[in-house]
């Protein structure tokens, strides 16, 4: 078990190479996951659903970035890690704690 | 692979939801029915995992990026019905948290990543286990992370080429406003390329290593 957590902890160590390839190849973001404002300058148009639907919700760590950080890669590479070390945590705790829950009080057969 | 908010309309966003209700509720069920308690840190592992895969956006020069899920490599290590819950919940963090899918989004995407894609990765995997034996288990979880990646991508490309048809205003999209013929080879080409060999080696790896070091978690 130590190792699986172990290589989770890599993971979390070099996720910047998520945001560094990228950037190093130039290959701009995922297809269809534009802003409102980029799509507009595709097509011409803002979609005015879309324009309304994407102002719903404002992420505390966009794009799992830490604004305080700075929009330079490397500030950006650091609130990469942060955001994975902070999410992975949130992750564990919440399916461990459902995982608790659905197996309570229940004894393996060896 | 993940759609944001504004992408999908309310016909297609509140069906998923309803949808996914019933998944899951339906899955939770069978997770507890079946779920031994020494599973527990493993399910959490696995969640993990595909959390953390998913930030290693996999770039094409000049063009666009991917990811792997991971979600076929659980289904095959803790069950299709173990997948759908732990990458739901890393999906619901990342909309909630990165804003990496929108929140009006999550049933769609958890439809495409947390149930399409790990339940027809698992099929095949079972399949392709059983004619090639357990010496070629490398193989036959590649080729089903390969596949299960692909028709997430092909749901998710298919829900954002529909809107067109589904709301527009005097011939003016009002969300996603590609049609299918843009959406389809747009996300595919990506996906049947090199996003879907990355699944297929982080699954086969996944698998292979998993049943090695702890045989059957299951």
């Amino acid at each position: 078990m130590r190792k699986l957590w172990i290589a989770l902890l890599v993971l979390v160590l070099i996720s910047p190479l998520g945001i560094i390839l990228p950037a190093l190849f130039d290959s701009g973001s995922a297809w269809g996951e534009w802003s409102s404002q980029q799509v507009g300058e595709m097509v011409g148009f803002i979609p005015k659903g879309m324009e309304k639907l994407e102002a719903l919700w404002k992420a505390p760590l966009p794009d799992y970035s830490l604004p305080l950080f700075g929009q330079s890669l490397k500030g950006l590479s650091l609130g990469y890690i942060v955001s994975a070390f902070l999410g992975t945590l949130l992750v564990v705790a919440l399916v461990y704690g459902i995982g608790l829950y659905m197996t309570r009080g229940r004894h393996d057969a060896p | 692979m993940h759609i944001p908010d504004g992408y999908l309309g309310p016909y297609t966003y509140v069906f998923f939801f309803l949808v996914m209700a019933g998944l899951w509720s339906y899955g939770g069920r069978r997770l507890q029915k079946s779920l031994k308690a020494r599973q527990v840190p493993f399910l959490a592992v696995g969640a993990a995992f595909s959390f953390l895969v998913m930030m290693f956006n996999v770039p094409i020069p000049a063009g666009t990026t991917g990811h792997a899920v991971g979600a076929v490599a659980i289904a095959i290590i803790l069950g299709p019905w173990a997948a759908l819950l732990t990458v739901s919940v890393a999906l619901i963090i990342q909309a909630l948290l990165f804003g990496d899918g929108g929140i009006t989004a999550i049933g769609a995407n958890a439809f495409n990543m947390a149930f399409l894609m790990p339940f027809i990765g698992y099929l095949v995997f079972v399949v392709l286990n059983r004619l090639q034996g357990e010496k070629r288990v490398f193989l036959s979880a590649a080729i089903a992370g390969y596949i299960g990646l692909n028709f997430a991508a092909l749901a998710t490309a298919v829900e954002l080429g529909i809107q067109p048809l589904l709301h527009s205003v005097a011939g003016r999209p009002l969300y996603c406003p590609y049609p299918l013929t843009i959406t389809v080879p747009a996300m595919m080409i990506g996906h049947l390329l090199p996003f879907g060999f990355v699944e297929a080696i982080v699954t086969g790896f996944v698998v292979t290593f998993m049943r090695k070091e702890w045989g059957e978690v299951t």
